[in-house]
């Protein structure tokens, strides 16, 4: 059986505003402030029907290359997010592609969807999975990550509460662009990884 | 105990004294100073945090041996491979097994203090093996012939000119000596040999015994792209590394960023559990885990048991101001600082770093710093008398120690509740007597004070308000 975080993807945008009450819209903003000061570009929340146009936006800033899925489509139809990108004109890199490293290293940005984030860490966390490739937000020099605001959870320890990591070969928290202090202690962002993160918030 | 735990070399005092002359390294060391308070500041504005961290890093070295028999089966049930290894030799061949078996070219390494204490990078190239050093850090230290000097940032000891000047000597390239543009030169410079590699080894924060989950912590990306593009996958995963429950990581994760680079959380925190499965795009198709014991397990039920409560931040290293004076290499060990001056001689059993804890003021700005609360400074003691007989850890009768006639009867005495007040009473009275005999003896005796403790606290208690003159 599918775990929780794909069914609810499957199923569409699950949005229950006030799940918290004023506690979530405090994580919301937490969760902006501190993926801000890790050197990430956060975006909305935008309400579901204009999240398409964002992240064409977003992933305008990286122009030159294709948009690589990363996010299960289900979930980035549902919001018509592929239509959209194919609509401006981008290139789209079907998550298939992990299969052929090079294809997804040639794209300008990997697209992904957060099964939850986590405020007091300003963290994004992503499953590996089917339609899921570790590789998409790795490879390209942009991530794009979508996140629900109703899958922002206040502390680390209710996020993890909420994940079983054997339903997975790799769960990983995202929380900033990559980055290094190796040489004299001083942050340079993009390292291995990718050089920007740009979030959106949705909901 | 393979010999690249420590290699031989001069003097620790010699050692010390050349850091200090020079200049290039005093300058790069300047740079500790970024990260001076990470530890120290956590610990004091999370006590909280603190203590129940190092609660839970105490009770579960305590248990080790059932904690490593729950992560073993869980981490076999998820599809991985164990290799328990004894010592550093056990380690290294079973991942040179691994190797031979798939027929590895190339290996990607992320950074791993175990990896170095077990001489991994230097037995794969015996084997023919082309390992390549993926942590920026890492890389320049391999790059150099070097080895690393700080267990968060391996290349502490150089600026980042001296860095770009290594990469332009060893390599005849053009290298950019600015930070971002050599950060970039070093992306480009390694992209190829990920896409090339038969296997990622990668070292692990903590390991979860509940789920057989590895926990993965950088913030380059380095170990993910490692562990995502190559088809096999060996962590290197040291036996005290063992968490009881995935919660426990929501107190240990952040307590470790914090104190290693005051971030709230790296950019990049990997969960993982088994290799690849069906419909997973990418990630090993074999995961191997070598659990190293090397001198760990022995500490349990010892006095420095709490070493292994250690979760390698490396904020002992930046408080301490032996070390901020000359670096990791003068310590000539895997293991720097404070944790490497306990950790050394503990691991190889008396044989390597035995001069270490005497490089040290015992400030204790170590053990304030620490987020597990280990008293590194008490440590270092213990050790300073435990080492002259060899193994510190090592069970020997306490010698019985010859003791003067004199002090034999005054421990008899004293020992007595009446004979005390007896002799401190006369003492009191005869305080100029006293004074005279302490100069005459050459030492510093304290002369007793006019009035006992007990004579006035009695006057108190019994006068009502009475203080002492
Ligand atoms: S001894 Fe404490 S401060 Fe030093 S590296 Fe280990 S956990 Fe960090």
């Amino acid at each position: 059986m599918a775990p929780a975080f794909v069914r609810r993807w499957r199923d569409g945008p699950v949005s229950a505003p006030g799940r918290h009450g004023g506690r979530h819209t405090e994580s919301v903003r937490e969760l902006t402030e501190h993926l801000r000061a890790a050197g990430a570009e956060v975006e909305g929340p935008v309400p579901a029907p204009g999240a398409a146009a964002a992240v064409v936006e977003l992933a305008a800033a990286a122009p030159h290359g294709a948009v690589a899925l990363g996010a299960g489509e289900h979930r980035l139809e549902a919001l018509g997010v592929p239509e959209a990108l194919r609509a401006a004109g981008r290139e789209l890199v079907r998550p298939e592609a992990a299969d052929h490293p090079a294809r997804l290293a040639a794209a300008a940005v990997g697209l992904t969807g957060a099964e939850l984030a986590v405020a007091e860490t300003g963290s994004l966390v992503l499953a590996a999975g089917p339609g899921r490739p570790r590789l998409v937000h790795l490879l390209p020099d942009r991530h794009v990550c979508v996140v629900e605001v109703s899958a922002v959870r206040p502390t680390l320890a209710e996020a993890l509460a909420e994940i079983d990591p054997r339903s997975a070969s790799a769960w990983q928290f995202v929380s900033g662009p990559s980055r290094t202090s190796d040489l004299e202690m001083r942050a340079v962002l993009g390292v291995h990884g990718p050089l920007s993160l740009a979030v959106l918030l949705v909901g | 105990m393979s010999g690249a735990l420590v290699t031989p070399g001069r003097s620790v005092r010699e050692r010390t004294a050349a850091a200090v002359a020079d200049p290039d390294l005093q300058a790069a060391l300047r740079n500790l100073d970024r990260r001076l308070r990470t530890g120290t500041d956590l610990a004091r504005g999370r006590p909280d945090l603190r203590s129940s961290a190092a609660a839970l890093r105490r009770r579960t070295t305590a248990e080790l041996d059932a904690h490593l028999t729950r992560l073993t089966e869980a981490l076999e049930e998820a599809g991985a491979h164990v290799h328990p290894a004894p010592d550093a030799a056990a380690a290294v061949e079973a991942v040179l097994a691994v190797a031979r078996r798939h027929g590895v070219r190339r290996v990607v390494k992320s950074k791993s203090m175990a990896t170095e204490e077990i001489g991994l990078a230097a037995a794969l190239a015996a084997a023919g093996i082309e390992v390549v050093e993926t942590d920026l850090g890492e890389h320049a230290v391999q790059v150099a012939g070097e080895r690393p000097s700080h267990l968060i940032t391996p290349v502490i000891h150089k600026t980042v000119g001296g860095v770009a000047a290594t990469f332009r000597v060893r390599t005849g390239a053009e290298v950019p000596g600015e930070a971002e543009s050599l950060t970039r030169w070093v992306r480009d410079r390694l992209r190829p040999q990920f896409a090339a590699a038969d296997l990622s080894v990668t070292g692990a924060n903590f390991a979860v015994a509940e789920t057989g989950t590895l926990v993965v912590v950088t913030n380059e990306g380095n170990a993910d792209l490692g562990m995502a593009l190559a088809p096999v996958q060996v962590a290197v995963v040291p036996v005290e590394k063992v968490v009881p429950r995935l919660a426990d990581l929501a107190v240990l994760l952040p307590l470790l960023t914090r104190a290693a680079t005051g971030q709230r959380c790296t950019s990049y925190v990997t969960l993982v559990t088994g290799p690849r499965r069906p419909g997973d795009l990418d990630g090993p198709a074999e995961l191997h885990v070598v659990l190293l014991d090397n001198g760990r397990r022995r500490l349990v039920g010892t006095r420095y048991e709490e070493m292994l409560a250690c979760v390698r931040c490396g904020a002992c290293l930046n408080a301490c101001p032996v070390f901020r004076h000359v670096s990791g290499h003068a310590y000539d060990a895997t293991y720097s600082g404070p944790m490497g001056a306990v950790l050394t001689p503990l691991l190889s059993g008396g044989r390597r770093g035995a001069e270490l804890p005497w490089a040290s003021t015992l400030c204790g700005a170590c053990t304030d710093a620490c987020p597990v609360a280990i008293p590194l400074a008490d440590l270092l003691v213990h050790l300073r008398a435990d080492l002259r007989g060899g193994d510190p850890v090592a069970p020997r009768p306490r010698p019985a120690r010859p003791r003067s006639l004199g002090a034999a009867a005054w421990a008899r005495t004293w020992a007595h509740p009446a004979w005390y007040r007896a002799t401190t009473a006369v003492a009191a009275r005869l305080g100029a007597v006293v004074r005279i005999l302490g100069r005459w003896s050459g030492r510093d005796l304290p002369p007793p004070a006019a009035v006992r403790f007990r004579d006035w606290w009695r006057r108190r208690s019994c006068g009502g308000g009475g203080t002492a003159r």
